[in-house]
């Protein structure tokens, strides 16, 4: 049942930029690091909204990918435990993306809220083999404390 | 009024933000892009734009490229930048050929208070609100005028996001 905001609850609540302006996303230099959180418990970490903008090819080479799973282009969020990395390993524990040129949304259906304590960190990835992209993205981050009775 | 949870989570907003770039000359670019589902509003609260330099520039008139230095001198008279705001954008085609359905100008008018020498600022007035509530997609791109001109440019702003119909559907 949703409550009423307090001061308490809402200066708990700090709400994060994700913008990445139209940007070349090589073959070669195929994942770019755009932000990365620290959660500690009790934060919880939500997504309320991520868009990802794949403008064009700017060069098409093979249009092979890399992980067959994912989109070509995409954006995710990879749940670490160790040190930060650069480059995608395994599966995003969200992502969005577009196999070609347009626009594509989180659909509000999906759960997009993580409350395990670590490191969130968030990748554009070009998934393709050697084709060239341009894509953007747009989004926000919310971090919440739940605030301790008493 | 008070509000509750429910409500605050259907709020949200979006930045618009581009760090300092050189757009060059007749160039332009896309810095945000935001989906309006059926239902939602967009509000477009904030916008400013800051041209920190140019390149190329007469010295005794760096910013006066009216005349056939720009790219379409009918419908951007004067202007040296311009941020759109599109609905359906698409990258293939010159950006004032499209749905536009805002536009934030900065003057190449030397004569004009706000476009002085480089550095310099203009802001979307505060007082005029643009609320989006048509479906669709809406890209915010950013536009060198001139066609002689680098520019270094850095873009602010904030859109906010209402899907509080949603609820109720």
């Amino acid at each position: 049942m949703s409550q009423y905001l307090t001061d308490i609850s809402l200066n708990g609540i700090v709400a994060a930029p994700l913008s990445v302006p139209q940007v070349a996303l090589s073959a070669q230099q195929p994942a770019l690091p755009i932000a990365q959180f620290t959660l500690s418990a009790p934060q919880i970490l939500s997504m309320p909204y991520l868009i990802l903008h794949f403008v064009k090819y700017l060069t098409l080479g093979f249009t092979d990918k890399r992980n067959t799973g994912l989109p070509t282009v995409y954006v995710g969020i990879y749940y670490q435990t160790g040190s930060a990395q650069d480059m995608p390993l395994g599966r995003p524990i969200l992502y969005v993306g577009r196999d070609v040129p347009g626009v594509a949304v989180i659909p509000r259906s999906v759960v997009t809220t993580f409350k395990e304590p670590g490191l969130y960190r968030v990748l554009l990835v070009n998934n393709h083999v050697s084709s060239d992209v341009s894509v953007l993205v747009t989004g926000t981050v919310q971090i919440s404390n739940i605030p301790t009775n008493g | 009024m008070y509000i509750q949870e429910d409500r605050l989570e259907t709020l949200f907003d979006l930045p618009i933000q581009l760090p300092q770039t050189m757009i060059p000359a007749a160039g332009w670019m896309a810095i945000a892009t935001v989906q309006v589902p059926a239902n939602t509003t967009l509000s477009l609260l904030w916008l400013q734009i800051y041209v920190a330099a140019l390149e190329n520039a007469n010295s005794s008139d760096p910013c006066g490229i009216a005349g056939q230095n720009v790219i379409n001198p009918n419908y951007l008279p004067g202007s040296l930048v311009s941020v759109f705001l599109i609905k359906d954008w698409s990258p293939s085609s010159e950006p004032w050929t499209q749905t536009i359905i805002d536009q934030v100008l900065v003057p190449a008018d030397t004569t004009q208070a706000a476009a002085a020498v480089p550095p310099f600022i203009v802001v979307r007035p505060l007082t005029s609100q643009l609320d989006v509530t048509v479906a669709g997609n809406y890209t915010f791109v950013v536009l060198n005028n001139s066609t002689n001109r680098n520019l270094a440019i850095t873009v602010d702003g904030a859109i906010t996001m209402d899907a509080d119909s949603l609820l109720t559907v």
